[in-house]
């Protein structure tokens, strides 16, 4: 026992002793501390650079050219994929010979020794271009070889209403072998085109679409000036048409995915239009849109009628009272919750006033998270209520907590001349103080805005990134002093655009040209005066030199 | 720090905007005192610059790398293991101006490397397969083949058409030179 005893105290001092040698740290011993210590830093910093979150590695690709991205793709897995995706983005699948491409396919259908790398198709971004030529054709030069990869669908160019509103059948059996498509344009077909009545065959694009589930952006062009009726004369004979809108698929992939929708309206051709005996009202056309198709949408985050901001806005010309029911039936179904953007036209006739009033009372109750509205306001009544500060409006205007980005196009004459708003503001004063940390204004079509309303623009909202002014009325003054005093109280503009200014408009000269050059955010300055005014050579030359052609 | 300071992080300010007017402590657990120091010194020397806006990655100046003022470049001189956290810490408290700033000096420092040189300089470590490196290889392959057999051909004939335009301007000249002469 005593023995076992001395073994056990022998064994506990060898390992005391042990212990204390371990502790006196040679130097060989200390270097490779050192050198632990550099790799466990090495191994702190690969997981930081190696294993970055894919959002990070894709704002670094974005700013590699091709050769270095080529590199990246080899570095790591992680990075492979980000880098792939981007090499993806910027490749031009039309140089690329199609046996290349196939192959491309090839080694991503092939690939089933490793299901970390992802797959070529799953970084397609495809864009192709739809046109008429005698029937639908897609360009499919640009794709893969995959009717899968395509995720855009846009029209050519030079498309013309005429030829593209025959939308078909087959047109329909093509866009649904794109299974994977995100964004859509496309003509709302027109069962017209031979003036006969085509009920049976007429193609309902919604039901037709009805199981894309992936697809985000949806834009549908339909045609102004014409459109189906109940009645109309062919051959002398009297016609009657059945209507068919579109049905109702309110909880359909479709219907639940499409966040971003946009209805526009072609430019009329007047040439191409038929007698105006032939030509029908646009009633029905208001209705499938208002009731059949924008109160579909579940989950928009971006609705956009016309494009408010260019030169041509008008959409619905009227809204007649046999539209109410179809508006108000809109009011009520459209879920405004999610809506980010909206560009809008509202008719101010006395006739439907009260709906329009009902328009902005819903929107302004409901879009909490609206944060850019264009809002084109038209048909004013010269003598009753033809004044821009309609209390719905107002209220409606200074009700939205997250508004960044406002877009005015009234096309009323005049204020309101009694109502004032605290410390004796205007309307749009009052608009101002409620948004002041707005970033972008423009105003146009109207004869209510003037340099008092623009000097009380730079005062309020100081934050302003981009004013545009265009066609403002002759009655009302705003002269280049007027802008450049603006511009001076506005540090962070980047972009000026004025444009159709009229008579009162005094000339630009070099010390306004001098004021807007020195200015030291401003990149983008558009000038475009009315038929009255010119640009000394001298002065244009100065702008010119800063801001380029434009 | 300010609110305005504050607000430069979108993270920070939703949190500010949920808390309200009360004093508890907001936390920013994946982010270290150093590093925090760091970002605010960012935040205040930017307080004033125009907030980013969600479609600015379309706007193609954006993408450039070598706009880096001579504050941020001197900012952002820091080694890559700090480099790495600023970004971690940019990405996180969502300052989308830090971030790109840290990506786009990632960028310049990656430019013209190869794939070992970007992996010994960030300390990265290999982790494919021999397959899926032979993979990536061969997507390269073709993805850097743009030229079709027809584009070479046509590349051909312009080398020799423009050859030919050499020689006989020359030989014009030299014929122009001799009749002068004689």
């Amino acid at each position: 026992m005593s023995t076992s005893l001395l073994a056990l105290l022998r064994r506990l001092y060898t390992a005391i002793t042990s212990t204390t040698h371990a502790q006196k740290v040679p130097g060989e011993q200390a270097d490779s501390i050192q050198s632990r210590k550099e790799r466990l830093n090495a191994r702190r910093t690969r997981s930081k650079a190696g294993n970055a979150p894919p959002e990070v590695l894709c704002t670094i690709m974005m700013h590699l050219e091709r050769k270095d991205l080529m590199s990246a793709t080899l570095v790591c897995l992680e990075w492979s994929n980000s880098a792939r995706r981007k090499v993806w983005a910027t490749l031009d699948l039309v140089r690329i010979p199609l046996r290349h491409r196939q192959m491309l396919n090839r080694i991503s259908d092939e690939t089933h020794h490793s299901s970390r790398l992802q797959p070529w198709s799953a970084f397609a971004i495809t864009t192709i271009l739809s046109e008429w030529f005698g029937g639908w054709r897609f360009d499919t030069s640009k794709e893969l070889g995959l009717p899968t990869t395509v995720r855009k669908v846009v029209l050519k160019k030079t498309i013309d209403f005429n030829q593209g509103c025959g939308v078909d059948d087959n047109f329909f059996s093509v866009l649904g072998s794109f299974s994977r498509l995100t964004e859509l344009e496309m003509f709302w077909p027109r069962s017209d085109t031979s003036l006969a009545p085509r009920s049976g065959a007429y193609p309902d694009p919604l039901s037709r679409m009805a199981e894309m589930q992936h697809l985000k952006r949806l834009t549908i062009i339909v045609h102004r000036g014409l459109s189906e009726g109940a009645v109309w004369v062919d051959s002398g004979y009297r016609v009657q048409y059945q209507h068919v809108g579109f049905k109702d698929i309110r909880n359909s992939p479709l219907c639940r995915g499409v966040e971003h929708l946009t209805i526009k309206e072609n430019k009329i051709d007047f040439d191409a239009l038929p007698p105006l005996r032939e030509r029908r009202q646009t009633e029905h056309d208001r209705k499938i849109i208002f009731s059949g198709l924008l109160s579909q949408f579940g989950n928009l985050r971006s609705l956009t009628c016309g494009d408010v901001r260019s030169q041509s806005p008008y959409m619905w010309i009227k809204w007649t009272s046999d539209t109410i029911p179809f508006i108000r039936e809109f009011l009520e179904k459209m879920n405004w919750s999610r809506l980010e953007h909206l560009s809008f036209p509202v008719d101010f006739t006395s006739g439907v006033r009260d709906l329009a009033r009902e328009l902005y009372i819903q929107i302004a109750s409901q879009c909490n998270s609206l944060r850019s509205l264009s809002l084109y306001t038209y048909s004013y009544d010269s003598t009753d209520g033809g004044e821009f500060s309609d209390p719905a409006l107002i209220t409606f205007l200074t009700s939205l907590p997250a508004l960044e980005e406002l877009h005015l196009r009234p096309t009323a004459s005049r204020w309101h001349p009694e109502r004032e708003f605290p410390a004796g503001q205007s309307d749009l004063e009052h608009i101002f103080t409620r948004h002041n940390t707005m970033r972008v204004f423009s105003f146009g079509s109207g004869a209510v805005f003037d340099g008092t309303t623009l000097a009380a623009l730079a005062r309020l909202c100081p934050n302003l990134t981009s004013l545009e002014v265009s066609t403002i009325n002759q009655n009302r003054t705003l002269t280049a002093t007027d802008v450049t005093n603006a511009v001076a109280r506005l540090p962070r503009l980047q972009e000026l655009k004025l444009s159709k200014l009229e008579s009162r408009w005094g000339p630009l000269e070099m010390a306004h040209a001098n004021l807007l050059v020195a200015h030291p955010r401003l990149k983008t300055f558009e000038y475009s005066p009315g038929y009255y005014v010119s640009v000394e050579d001298d002065v244009e030359e100065v702008l010119f030199r800063r801001f380029g052609l434009k | 720090v300010d609110k305005e300071v504050a607000d430069r992080s979108v993270l920070l300010k939703n949190m500010l905007e949920d808390v309200g007017e009360s004093d508890k402590p907001i936390p920013l657990p994946n982010v270290t005192g150093k590093v925090l120091k760091k970002v605010i010194t960012y935040c205040e020397h930017h307080r004033n610059d125009p907030l980013p806006q969600p479609d600015d990655d379309l706007d193609d100046t954006k993408r450039r790398s070598d706009d880096i003022d001579d504050w941020d470049a001197d900012f952002i001189k820091v080694d890559n293991d700090q480099l790495f956290e600023l970004i971690l810490a940019a990405n996180y408290m969502d300052i989308k101006p830090l971030l790109d700033l840290g990506c786009k000096t990632v960028a310049n420092m990656i430019k013209g490397k190869t794939p070992e040189q970007i992996r010994e300089m960030f300390n990265i470590e290999n982790d494919f397969t021999p397959e899926e490196e032979e993979q990536i290889r061969k997507e390269n392959e073709y993805v850097s083949l743009p030229l079709d057999d027809s584009m070479m051909l046509g590349g051909i004939a312009c080398l020799l058409y423009y050859s030919l335009c050499i020689a006989n301007q020359s030989g014009c000249q030299h014929y122009h030179r001799w009749a002068s002469e004689s």
